[in-house]
């Protein structure tokens, strides 16, 4: 994972980003099929909250697209995204190597 | 580098009326030092205390008059190794090379909706435009008077505990 000078700290800061805090329980778990974006966060079976960081892809961005990090309660996950997309109780995202899925543990 | 976020979170909303205005800001004019134009990288709301689905209209606006508000940011850097501040600094109203955030009333002056959208407020709202939609606004001549930008909502059902932020690049 890159931690160089230029990128951000593997966790965020969290008063600074809130919005990349884990929500309180009574918020519901998110419907399936909603992606990011347009969506702002996603709340999985586990009440884990994902949603894309603020590190982009210097290639990809140069390329005409942009690919940020990706985000699981405010802690990089360690790969880059276009879409995260909550479908069938899992979560996956779109890579520039296309669809990976989150096994507990990271994106295959 | 030279890119910047301003964030707000936990908030209760100013504006309650039809606009409720979150961010506010104005490039710094044309004859500043620097000549600097704001290129908006990212807009995001969302809020975590009505746990009900249920519709929200968001927009972004341009205005072209001076916008009182009532609360000061600062906008910080993005990247820690950064050595520079923005150009852009917290006020308590709109002017030339200042940002605001949570104003509770708007100027007077007319505006032009530029960006419309709706959300989820359970899923909450990323604006992430690919590089070549980022919006720019150069810096404005000063007889132009203090022409800005401002994400808005509609009302809202519930006014506590949303977040929202803007990221930037100065070029």
């Amino acid at each position: 994972m890159n931690e160089g000078m230029l990128e951000l700290p593997r966790k965020y800061d969290l008063v600074r980003f809130s919005h990349l805090t884990p929500q309180p329980v009574f918020m519901p778990t998110t419907e399936p099929y909603v992606s990011i974006p347009p969506a702002l966060w996603i709340r999985d079976n586990e009440n884990a909250l994902w949603s894309l960081g603020f590190d982009y892809n210097e290639c990809e961005w140069r390329s005409g697209r942009y690919e940020y990090d990706i985000v699981r309660n405010g802690i990089k996950t360690g790969d880059f995204g276009r879409v995260i997309e909550f479908r069938r109780g899992k979560v996956r995202i779109f890579t520039c190597e296309g669809w990976k899925t989150w096994n507990g543990r990271s994106f295959v | 580098m030279r890119e910047f976020t301003v964030t707000a979170g936990a908030q209760t909303l100013a504006g309650t009326g039809s606009t409720t205005d979150l961010i506010a800001f104005c490039p710094a004019s044309s004859g500043a030092a620097g000549n600097v134009s704001i290129e908006s990288l990212r807009f995001w709301v969302g809020q975590y205390a009505n746990a009900t689905s249920a519709q929200q209209r968001v927009y972004l606006k341009t205005f072209g008059s001076s916008f009182p508000t009532t609360t000061s940011t600062t906008p910080n850097k993005l990247k820690p190794a950064d050595p520079n501040a923005s150009i852009l600094v917290g006020a308590t109203y709109v002017t030339f090379a200042v940002v605001v955030i949570n104003p509770y009333t708007e100027g007077a002056g007319a505006t032009t909706n530029v960006h419309e959208d709706a959300f989820n407020v359970l899923n909450g709202w990323l604006y992430v435009p690919t590089p070549a939609e980022t919006r720019i606004m150069a810096a404005p001549a000063v007889a132009s008077g203090q022409p800005g930008m401002a994400l808005c909502l509609t009302t809202v059902t519930t006014n506590s505990n949303w977040a929202w932020g803007w990221t930037f690049r100065e070029v």
